[in-house]
């Protein structure tokens, strides 16, 4: 993805930003627990609401199910549609489709608006780690999309196990037959330690 | 931190209880299973996240929300999304569209008309994209969908109105879904959760048009008829977001109470809250 791409609708910020340093000193990351003085075996804090995007009005459009997921810093929304036609009509079970897009401001850096070789290599994997949860049999020529949104993200790993997470939540806000739940989390090997 | 291992399922005694996709229910063999569960190795498992149900050997869960899956003589309200060879394709918030078959409308000039190669070729003149269509479900195709039909004077096109979405779940199935409210607005409530609000026609005006059933012209509608049909339209909306049953009976008592508000402000949280109250009040004194 060239830095070099202006994008003509709309009013472009610098080229390339980083978020400023605020500390002089020198900081070794697992001297004494984390950065953000979390033990090392410690998860951040969790909280989950579903049915943030239910319908408020007259429209039609609304989700089946949605979900919203702080972990800490993280923050993910997830929207699923379906089960609605598929565009396959002959396929014997239903298929599962994940879409991931991180908000241009959730990261320590700008991103851009266009879908990068990242978002899309996550959504694969997002659409590996749930779609055998799903009974996708139960669905014939149906299908389901997932949305999700990364609206703060802090560190990759740990925001694609939260989007696992919220994608799950949303699954079962939308009354979507699954034979359980993802959960996921992410681990470092550090020296010996995990 | 350690993680606490489910307990086992237990023998007897499935009360009443919340479950999240993937809790086992029971491992007794007696029991059969039902919709939102599986079962694997003898026990039954939950699928979705809901409460157990449990009717005599049958278990079941029910989900919290639940896409609308039709039933044979269920009424409905659908929008047409595609016209194919001799069908069309109907939208009616289920997990697959509806089916329209041409040899189940009515043709224009007399039921007993047959079915002509032009009628195949104009089908767009009947029902085009974007039509909603008044319907009754016939029966299954194979894959699930269902095949609609429209073959009596009160279904067909719905015209001079608008459409308000609410969940399925609260239009309980009943005799007559088409309801004429003593404020001049008629109402189809379809059982799938499209509900359509317009303007008052006569039934006998209806039968003395028979070729203009699948006209797209509106009737002249008035200033105050569709501040009528607005308020009806909010009333249903504020029925919805509180989860009240929507029957004839408690929209014409949320009218009623509606009626000291302004239509726009019943859209607002505060007055949706109270006059909904107001409409449980009056279901359970009736009751």
């Amino acid at each position: 993805m060239s830095l070099n791409v202006v994008d003509r609708r709309r009013i472009n910020g610098p080229q390339r930003s980083v978020e400023p340093v605020y500390t002089t000193k020198v900081v070794d990351p697992f001297a004494s627990g984390r950065l953000d003085e979390r033990a090392l075996d410690q998860v951040r804090p969790i909280f989950i609401k579903t049915g943030p995007l239910d319908a408020q009005s007259l429209s039609a459009a609304a989700p089946s199910g949605s979900a919203y997921y702080e972990q800490g810093k993280i923050r993910v929304s997830c929207a699923i549609y379906g089960p609605r036609q598929g565009r396959k009509s002959d396929a014997r079970m239903g298929s599962f489709d994940c879409d991931f897009k991180y908000a241009p401001f959730s990261c320590s850096w700008k991103r851009s608006h266009i879908k990068t070789s990242d978002e899309k290599e996550i959504a694969l994997m997002l659409e590996h780690s749930i779609a055998p949860a799903i009974r996708l049999e139960t669905y014939p020529k149906a299908s389901i999309d997932a949305f999700v949104t990364v609206i703060e993200s802090d560190g990759k790993a740990a925001t694609i196990a939260a989007a696992i997470n919220c994608i799950s939540a949303a699954l079962a806000d939308a009354g979507i037959e699954l034979y359980d739940s993802v959960a996921a989390c992410s681990m470092a090997l550090h020296g010996e330690q995990w | 931190m350690t993680m606490e291992i489910d307990e086992a399922p237990q023998k007897v005694g499935i009360a009443a209880r919340i479950v999240t996709p993937g809790t086992a229910i029971t491992n007794d063999p007696a029991f059969m299973r039902g919709h939102g569960t599986f079962s694997e190795h003898d026990t039954i498992y939950s699928s979705v996240a809901g409460v157990v149900e449990r009717i005599n050997k049958l278990v079941s869960v029910r989900p919290l929300k639940q896409r609308y899956s039709g039933e044979i003589g269920d009424i409905i309200v659908g929008r047409i999304t595609e016209v194919a060879s001799k069908r069309w394709r109907v939208d009616v918030n289920s997990r697959q569209d509806g089916v329209l078959l041409l040899s189940s409308i009515n043709l224009p000039g007399g039921i007993q008309r047959r079915k002509s190669e032009s009628d195949e070729l104009q089908m767009r003149t009947f029902f085009a994209e974007g039509d909603l269509v008044f319907a009754e479900v016939q029966s299954y195709f194979a894959d699930g969908a269902l095949s609609l039909h429209t073959r009596s004077i009160q279904y067909g096109k719905l015209r001079n109105g608008t459409l308000v979405t609410a969940f399925p779940q609260l239009v309980p199935r009943s005799r007559s879904h088409f309801h004429t409210l003593p404020c001049g607005v008629d109402v189809v409530l379809g059982v799938n959760g499209y509900i359509w609000v317009s303007k008052h026609v006569s039934a006998s005006k209806v039968e003395a048009n028979a070729e203009l059933i699948y006209s797209d012209k509106n009737e002249p509608i008035s200033d105050d008829e569709r501040e009528v049909i607005a308020r009806v339209a909010n009333c249903i909306q504020l029925l919805n977001r509180l989860y009240v049953k929507i029957t004839d009976t408690s929209i014409i008592f949320a009218y009623e109470a509606s009626l000291a508000h302004s239509v726009k402000d019943l859209l607002t949280n505060d007055v949706a809250v109270e006059l909904a109250h107001n409409v449980m009040a009056r279901l359970e004194q009736q009751a």
